[in-house]
């Protein structure tokens, strides 16, 4: 009886022990914390940074790299989410004409975007 | 077995599967996590976009609030390689100081941020709104198409010749060409009253090569033993050039073709070293006194001058003078 309770006070500490090693002090895979970990906030900044970025290099390969590192249901679904949530916020065009014209390149055109358009042509 | 070797046995056992567990069946998630936490390519792309941003126009306080907790070692880094990618690209000048006040204030230096950083260096200028702009929403601000103006005969526009004159140029057959130029402007330094002049190389300054599809650009200084005016080009062969002192705009100081080298100069192309002399700045004047040192016996020739600036009635008289150390 002695010895039984001995083991399971031992497996007790050593779970505890991997507890702490495996999710404190060296949980796997904290080298790959992805852009998809990020508060919404940040995420938003970083699809608007990715527009600005394409904006300027045009460099559409890269957007795409950067898009899927959000891990979305397709790439460009974060980026169609964000510029309709801009557009339906009534959000300044400098900040949502980087994106439809992202979301363009990709060919991605949604209904709300097809009217910004129209209404930002005048 | 005793108690103490079953305890063992069993936080062994309890170790290993708890890591088991934690490793592989839950690791461990993040959420809702910000910049600094991503993963060391994510994080470096992440400060990557935000130094870019900052150089076309973001606001100084946004950038800040992006890069904050980023180890500045990192932002450093990223900020001098993309200011040298800048650089390399021929992005506005504008762009190019941004990014090197950004990368100053985050302490970085080098002859890259000290030139493009200029003397405002310890804090970026940040006259850009903090808030984003307000909203505005599309429909209620059509913009109408621009009516075009008509618009006479154009006017041609007379462009000033630049001011840097060709003062030597030397060609040499190489297998592969290259365009060196020395910078220099010409002083007037005075020694013992007499004014001489002199050539002094022109450092941090910019040359620009711009071909069809392309340009290159290069610093003065950054090669001193060969004249703190030198900077050299690699060119290609059959390729025509423009060189340009400072910005690449209106009329260049030379067109330049790599040409092959003339029969009797051998198989190769040809290579040009070229001296310009910079007429852009006053002329400089300098001073220089003699400091007498102990030594050997020196002649020293005197010419008395009127204030009419003619020899008066002393004429010139030679004296023979030693010099000695006093104790």
């Amino acid at each position: 009886m002695k010895r039984l309770l001995g083991f399971l006070v031992g497996v007790a500490l050593g779970v505890a022990l991997a507890m702490l090693v495996g999710w404190v002090v060296f949980p796997l895979d904290r080298q790959e914390i992805t852009p998809a970990s990020m508060r919404a906030d940040y995420r938003a900044e970083y699809v608007r940074l990715v527009a600005a970025s394409f904006g300027a290099d045009g460099d559409l390969d890269v957007a795409e790299a950067r898009l899927r590192a959000l891990e979305g249901m397709s790439f460009t679904a974060p980026l169609v989410e964000l510029t309709e949530q801009w557009m339906a916020e009534g959000r300044s065009v400098e900040l949502v004409a980087p994106l439809v014209e992202l979301a363009r390149a990709f060919n991605v055109e949604t209904s709300a975007m097809v009217s910004y358009v129209a209404g930002a042509d005048g | 077995m005793k108690l103490g070797g079953v305890i063992v046995v069993g936080v062994v056992l309890g170790l290993v599967g708890g890591l088991i567990y934690t490793w592989f069946v839950a690791p461990v998630q993040y959420y809702d996590t910000y910049p600094p936490m991503l993963a060391a390519r994510y994080r470096r792309d992440w400060v990557k976009m935000a130094v870019e941003d900052y150089g076309r126009g973001e606001s100084w306080d946004r950038t800040e609030k992006r890069l904050v907790d980023v180890p500045h070692e990192e932002i450093r880094v990223v900020a001098v390689e993309t200011l040298e990618h800048a650089v390399a690209q021929g992005e506005p000048a504008e762009m190019l100081t941004r990014v090197a006040r950004l990368a100053a204030a985050y302490g970085a230096t080098g002859p890259g941020v000290t030139l493009y950083a200029g003397a405002q260096v310890v804090a970026p200028a940040a006259p850009a709104p903090t808030s984003r702009p307000s909203p505005t929403p599309p429909a209620a601000t059509p913009t109408s198409s621009p009516v075009p103006t008509p618009t006479l005969t154009p006017t041609p526009t007379v462009l000033p010749p630049p001011p840097f004159r060709i003062i030597s140029q030397t060609l040499t057959c190489d297998p592969l060409p290259s365009i060196a130029v020395s910078l220099q402007l010409s002083r007037t330094v005075e020694v013992r009253g007499r004014e001489r002049q002199e050539m002094i190389g022109l450092p941090m300054r910019e040359l620009w090569l711009i071909w069809d599809d392309g340009a290159d650009r290069a610093i003065t200084g950054f090669r001193p033993e060969l004249g703190l005016g030198y900077v050299d080009f690699e060119v290609e062969p059959g390729r025509t050039y423009n060189l340009y002192v400072d910005n690449p705009h209106g009329r260049p100081i030379l067109t330049i073709q790599v040409e092959p080298c003339a029969p009797e100069d051998g198989v190769g192309w040809t290579s040009r070293s070229l001296v310009l002399l910079d007429e852009t700045q006053p002329e400089a004047t300098a001073t220089v006194t003699p400091t007498l040192t102990a030594g050997p016996a020196i002649d020293i020739t005197v010419t008395a001058v009127s204030a009419t600036g003619t020899p008066d009635a002393l004429g010139t008289r030679t004296a023979t003078v030693t010099v000695t150390s006093s104790p």
